[in-house]
């Protein structure tokens, strides 16, 4: 009859001695280290129409906006390039081609790094710059530019000259974007 | 309690796991694009003057149109045309010259055509009409041109009733394609 209580009395001396010792300790120089490496990732819409101006055998033109998160240590970038082409090369055109350099880009203001301030032709060989991002940029901004609540972006403008000599019909062409940081 | 508890816990993984998803080291975006039939003409002389060369009426008053043209006709199965249509005749002065009225049975602004493939040029001589448009081109499927070339000459009958005086007329070519 007696020992349950005993038996409550010891542990609860022992989880008082235990509290008191967590209460005495002095600590206040903790130090959190966290390595982060130089990081960055990217979204694109998944499609973009290509629309004519207005006028007879204007260009056609789409927007497409390119969001991004990226931290760097020495630098990064931004690259697009045609990893499939809306239809062969050839002279005079049959279809609209990206490899003949009928493809040009521009780009807007974007919220960290430099875009592009000339007109770049989109290229299936190679890839081209869409924006440069600076050293260090780890959190510039704050916190907040780095987190997934706030990804930068930069807008681009694609324009294709409208060759009377393209047969009519469904295009299409995928680009490719690669950010890459250091 | 506990099964509600687990499945709003599995919900909000499941979240935060597609709102990184769309986000990679690449991003692809694959543009689309129709091309559909165009067409597109351009008046190179604004002003055409008509003359005649004699002045015994003999001969009638003459005188060109340029003009460039663009088209794209569907694959299989698409037409263009290019035709003229007076929308301003020359006058109303009497006895004057005119395209709806002429003074003289007979009178008329004729033309014949030049144009180069892959159009066809209209055939033989047409009778300008301020009522309904006349052929002055045709094209069939899949015609493509970036900027050919095509004329239109004039021919007015040079009738003695006419007064003498200047008298200018508007015509509006059109091209279309389908």
């Amino acid at each position: 009859m007696f020992r349950p209580v005993i038996t409550n009395v010891v542990l609860l001396t022992a989880l008082s001695v235990s509290l008191w010792a967590q209460g005495t300790v002095s600590d206040t120089t903790h130090s959190l280290t966290v390595a982060t490496n130089a990081n960055g990732k990217i979204h694109v819409a998944s499609s973009a129409s290509l629309t004519e101006s207005g006028v007879p055998f204007g260009d056609f033109s789409a927007s497409v906006s390119v969001q991004y998160y990226a931290r760097t240590l020495t630098g990064g970038q931004i690259t697009v390039q045609a990893t499939s082409d809306f239809g062969a090369c050839a002279s005079p055109a049959t279809s609209p081609s990206i490899a003949c350099n009928t493809v040009q880009y521009s780009c807007g203001v974007a919220s960290f790094g430099s875009a592009c301030t000339t007109t770049v032709t989109l290229s299936t060989s190679s890839a081209t710059s869409v924006l440069t991002l600076p050293s260090n940029s780890a959190c510039v901004n704050g916190g907040n530019p780095c987190g997934p609540a706030n990804p930068f972006t930069v807008p681009l403008n694609f324009t294709l000259s409208n060759d009377p000599n393209y047969k009519t019909g469904s295009y299409s062409a995928t680009l490719q974007y690669t950010l890459s940081a250091t | 309690m506990k099964k509600t508890l687990a499945t709003v816990v599995f919900g909000v993984l499941c979240l935060g796991s597609f709102a990184h998803a769309q986000f990679a080291a690449t991003g692809t975006t694959t543009l689309q694009l129709t091309v559909g039939p165009e067409a597109a003409i351009q008046i190179n002389t604004a002003n055409t003057p008509l003359s005649t060369s004699t002045t015994t009426f003999a001969n009638p008053f003459i005188g060109t149109t340029n003009f460039t043209y663009k088209i794209r006709t569907t694959k299989v199965g698409g037409t263009g045309n290019v035709t003229a249509q007076v929308t301003s005749d020359f006058t109303a002065a009497t006895n004057g010259p005119s395209v709806a009225s002429p003074p003289t049975a007979g009178d008329a602004l004729t033309y014949t055509c030049t144009v180069a493939n892959p159009a066809t040029a209209c055939s033989g001589t047409q009778t300008a009409s301020t009522s309904a448009s006349t052929a002055v081109a045709s094209f069939g499927a899949d015609a493509h041109a970036t900027g050919n070339a095509g004329s239109v000459a004039w021919s007015l009958t040079n009738d003695p009733v006419y007064p003498t005086g200047s008298y200018s007329a508007t015509v509006t070519f059109t091209i279309s394609a389908t």
